[in-house]
């Protein structure tokens, strides 16, 4: 009975029945839920100035404490509005990112170039979506207080335990779709050993 | 590639099928037909040992250097 050589089978992929590609099936739908749920947020942002204002308080580091009401309606909110869907955007794009790479092991794919790129993807996606962060706060506070005569042009650079657990994922993941790609070729290496 | 595979010559010399020399060595009849094409990057010697045994050859029967040719431009330049 012939059998399979033993590096042959490491690129070969998985059985759509296979444990993985089942929990992969339900994982899927994890990236796609948290998108969903940030970008339900950021609407809410632009339609509700009640809501709006918690976010722009969040991005001042201000939560709790009283706000204008006026910083809160357009036109004065709309560039910091505008400033703070751009790092959900990204975010939403890395979480598709994501959902490809579940849906690929889903479908027996594993340990391929193609996958280790959509890590890398997602790395720099986590690592774009802290800088973004960061800047958005900063861009945020200069617009609200270049509005406010009393506080004339404050630019604030900080950040926040969440970007830097940003920054922490993206630069494992980007490292560790390296390493994938690496393997990946290797084991294609292989596979083509008799 | 300069590396010529002769397998196919050594199974029909001996008669062997290659279904018959994959499962005596224990590599797939999909491996047995890459290795004959030539499309394979590299043969374990653990491979090799095994089908010079069975085949009762010499590694070089089963393989052999061809430099490449020079083609004509190559000359000229």
């Amino acid at each position: 009975m012939a059998q399979p050589s033993p590096h042959s089978s490491v690129n070969a992929g998985l059985s759509p029945a296979s444990p993985l590609s089942r929990r992969a099936r339900w994982l899927a739908f994890v990236p796609l839920l948290a998108a969903a749920m940030l970008l339900i947020g950021t609407i809410a942002q632009w339609v509700s100035p009640d809501i709006r204002a918690t976010m722009l308080a969040s991005s001042l580091g201000m939560l709790g404490q009283p706000m204008q009401p006026e910083a809160a309606l357009f036109p004065t909110a709309f560039w910091p509005t505008v400033f703070r869907t751009v790092p959900v955007l990204i975010f939403a794009g890395t979480m598709l990112v994501l959902y490809q790479l579940f849906r690929r092991f889903t479908q027996g794919s594993v340990l391929d170039a193609r996958n280790a790129q959509l890590v890398s993807q997602a790395g720099l996606g986590f690592i774009l979506f802290a800088l973004a962060a960061m800047v958005a706060n900063t861009l945020t506070t200069l617009v609200l207080s270049m509005s406010d005569p009393s506080t004339p042009g404050v630019l604030t650079i900080g950040f926040t335990t969440s970007d830097i657990g940003a920054f922490a994922a993206g630069f494992a993941l980007w490292g560790l779709g390296l390493v994938l790609g690496e393997a990946a070729r290797i084991a294609n290496d292989h596979a083509s050993i008799v | 590639m300069t590396i010529i595979v002769d397998l196919d010559v050594m199974l029909a010399r001996r008669k062997v099928r290659s279904k018959d020399l994959a499962a005596a060595i224990g590599i797939t009849e999909q491996q047995v037909s890459l290795l004959k094409s030539g499309k394979v990057k590299g043969v374990r010697f653990e491979t090799l040992d095994k089908i010079c045994l069975h085949l009762d050859c010499q590694p070089g029967d089963l393989m052999r250097y061809e430099p490449e040719k020079q083609t004509e431009d190559a000359r000229v330049f």
